[in-house]
């Protein structure tokens, strides 16, 4: 009885391996889904790379409209994803959302046996919240009057000609920033879709724990995110935005110097120069610091946080009334000195200074993992390190984790290994 | 030679607002201080001053409801500052050459983000030459950078010089007292409104459509402001200075503090600025606090 139990139990191991070799062996069919707003190109090049080296066919590729919320697309894409569970299906973005609500939709077969996922605002979108809010709209007027304070306050308002190329300039710039940014997301049912809170991101399906395979892979872009993604999207060299606002700063900062020295030689015009310091400083902070903390709140990648910090400041009047004492006299420095330091305080000054959180320049990082998602609980969380939202089509790194996944490293669930070809 | 950082390349910015400010270019070129310390030699007949101070800025964005604010409205009244080593030297024709190093300032409101760094050098040092050409160096003294720079004409103080050398004692406002009846008499002579306040205490009111054109050497910009100032007569000090717009509106107003120095005389120490602006979303006037503190002003006058 013992040898026959064996006996069958070898033969139960030796049909798992066999079939895990056929398995692993035979190519797969991947199903590429694209972003709200995107194209099959988005994926054109891992799937040239990944059915150039990994025994995987070419799969599914295709255009979506994807403008016409989540279950409008996810529909479109069952509609050429044929059952096959040894597919793997990888989703860009909101593909990632549409992987999930396929794999949770009642009463059909999933057509594909793991899912990966890559900067995929599983828990919902910010940016989606505030676009609809206006604070988005915001957000650019304000970076639009704080950029300009420097030139304006040293050059006088900005006339004719060269009032409507800076503000038509930097305003169609702007606009074209979003819409780079957020692939023309700005309404339509999807984005709606998508907002943290919306009916659809609580209609219950991320909450449910699911045993598909899945990877999820977090972009962690590198300070200043904003930038770095908006190079990409201005379809400018990588970075690039990055090293001009650097210089725009120091030129700022630079500029600010030079008006405080002018003021110190000049008291009679002294704040005039001393304001002018100022709009230069308010200019090269906001490109600075400014800029991110406020495009991370908008993305919902800021953490609350305030700054404390103490400054001396003189009571004027109190200095004023002490003075008075030696009015008709010829006051000595030692007068000054004593009156100014009994009207000087010591005082307080805090403010908000939130926190920059990780993110892909676009999803705060833990809705990338779904960090609040039960669904995502069995998945596998890989950083990519540098990488924003844009530049997950065809960043090496990504191309690294790529390999480690199809590797079987990483952590990934074994469903994943793709061998190379031979 | 040390190793060069960027290649040349020309950038476009488009939020400046002058097409000067721009252009960016990455110089392959790497000079040190020491160069051009020997080039300030050689231009030393042309030089009338050198001034060196150390200079921190710390901004105070006033929220008027800070807890009916939203995360934005938060976000845009973030206190910020900084801390600069200046040296300014000034020459005949009004031009001037500078030297700045950027230093951790004393109130420090950096935070420590989750973000990971971004791995470009950073600028620390910054020389601009006459023609407002701005060099940006990194910590090792590397080149970075060069771009305009948008320096202030400093012909105004070059002209008040050779009027009275003296008054570059006057700097920041502080004179002796015989020193500022002379400015006075020059005030009045220039058509500028001087009125006793009492208690040693004179105003001196500035309304010339021309300040912020004479000041910026720009031409074609419609602004008028008018600048009040206060001083102490007894002292020979500037107390406060007050910055009105063409409705006689308040947009800045300041006060001055001084220190004695190891000569047991005055010197700067303090800036203190409000300035009133329009917030461009909800078109409600808002308040900014810029305390500037001065360390270690010096000034080296040669002959005119």
């Amino acid at each position: 009885m013992k040898k026959r139990i064996f006996i069958i139990l070898i033969l139960f191991v030796f049909v798992l391996i066999n079939q895990f070799e056929i398995r692993a062996q035979a190519d797969r069919t991947p199903v590429y889904v694209h972003g709200l707003g995107g194209t099959q190109a988005g994926w054109a090049n891992w799937q040239m790379l990944f059915t150039a080296e990994r025994q995987m066919t070419a799969g599914s590729n295709r255009l979506y409209v994807s403008e016409n919320g989540v279950v409008n697309f996810a529909n479109q894409v069952r509609t050429f994803a044929p059952p096959n569970n040894n597919s793997i299906i990888f989703g860009h973005s909101t593909g990632g959302v549409v992987a999930r609500h396929i794999e949770r939709t009642p009463n059909i077969v999933v057509p594909f046996g793991g899912i990966i996922t890559a900067g995929a605002p599983l828990d919902g979108a910010r940016i989606s919240n505030n676009l609809a809010n206006g604070q988005t709209a915001n957000f650019i007027l304000n970076g639009v009057d704080k950029v300009l304070k420097g030139p304006v306050r040293q050059f006088g308002p900005l006339q004719g000609a060269l009032y409507q190329v800076n503000n038509h300039l930097f305003k169609s710039l702007a606009q074209l920033y979003v819409n780079r940014i957020l692939n023309n997301s700005q309404g339509g049912a999807t984005s709606t879709d998508l907002a943290e809170g919306s009916a659809y991101i609580n209609n219950g399906m991320r909450g449910q724990a699911s045993a598909i395979p899945k990877i999820h892979i977090y972009g962690n872009e590198n300070s200043p995110v904003l930038w770095r993604i908006a190079s990409v999207a201005s379809t400018w060299a990588d970075g690039e935005l990055v090293n001009v606002t650097q210089v725009a700063y120091d030129v700022c900062m630079a500029a600010k110097n030079t008006h405080i020295g002018l003021a110190a030689l000049n008291p009679f015009l002294a704040i005039q120069y001393f304001q002018v310091a100022d709009g230069w400083s308010i200019s090269g902070n906001w490109i600075k610091s400014g800029s991110e903390s406020g495009w991370n709140d908008l993305i919902g990648a800021s953490i609350p946080s305030s700054i404390t910090t103490f400054s001396q400041v003189m009571d004027y009047d109190q200095f004023t009334q002490c003075m008075s004492a030696y009015a008709g006299t010829q006051a000595t420095y030692a007068q000054y000195m004593q009156c100014q330091e009994q009207s000087t305080f010591t005082v307080s000054y805090t403010s908000y200074s939130p926190i920059n959180g990780r993110s892909d320049g676009f999803i705060k990082a833990p809705s990338q993992t779904g960090f609040n998602s039960a669904w995502s609980n069995n998945a596998t969380r890989i950083e990519a390190l540098g990488v924003n939202h844009l530049e997950m089509r065809n960043h090496v790194e990504m191309r690294r984790i790529y390999n480690l996944i199809f590797n079987g490293q990483a952590g990934a669930n074994a469903f994943f290994n793709t061998p190379p070809r031979n | 030679m040390k190793k060069i950082k960027y290649p040349p390349k020309p950038h476009f910015f488009i939020s400046i607002g002058l097409s000067a400010m721009l252009i960016v270019t990455l110089s392959k070129c790497q000079k040190d201080f020491e160069i051009e310390r020997k080039n300030l030699k050689q231009d030393a007949t042309s030089e009338v001053m050198t001034l060196k101070y150390e200079v921190e800025t710390l901004t105070i964005p006033i929220l008027q409801n800070p807890d009916e604010a939203n995360s934005q409205e938060k976000i845009q009244a973030m206190m910020f500052s900084d801390k600069s080593k200046v040296e300014m030297t000034l020459f005949k024709d009004g031009t001037t050459r500078w030297q700045m190093e950027t230093v951790l300032p004393s109130h420090d409101l950096s935070v420590q983000h989750l973000t990971p760094a971004g791995k470009e050098p950073k600028a620390k040092f910054t020389r601009i030459d006459r023609k407002g050409m701005g060099s940006f160096y990194d910590e090792n003294e590397v080149l970075l950078y060069t771009h305009q720079v948008p320096v202030p004409s400093f012909a105004d103080v070059v002209a008040n010089l050779k009027e009275n050398p003296n008054a570059i004692f006057a700097a920041m406002g502080i004179d002796t007292k015989a020193n500022l009846n002379q400015i006075l008499a020059n005030a009045k002579a220039k058509g500028y409104t001087i009125q006793d306040l009492g208690n040693g205490m004179i105003s001196v009111r500035m309304a010339n459509s021309g300040i912020r054109a004479t000041a910026t050497r720009q031409s074609g910009s419609t602004d008028s402001n008018t600048i009040v100032n206060i001083f102490n007569t007894s002292l020979g000090i500037m107390i406060g200075s007050t910055l009105y717009n063409e409705q006689e509106e308040i947009i800045s107003q300041a006060f001055y503090s001084y220190e004695l120095n190891g000569q047991e005389r005055l010197v700067p120490k303090a800036f203190y600025m409000q300035n009133w602006d329009i917030d461009p979303v909800t078109r409600e006037k808002t308040k900014t606090e810029t305390h500037t503190f001065f360390e270690n002003v010096s000034v080296t006058l040669n002959q005119l």
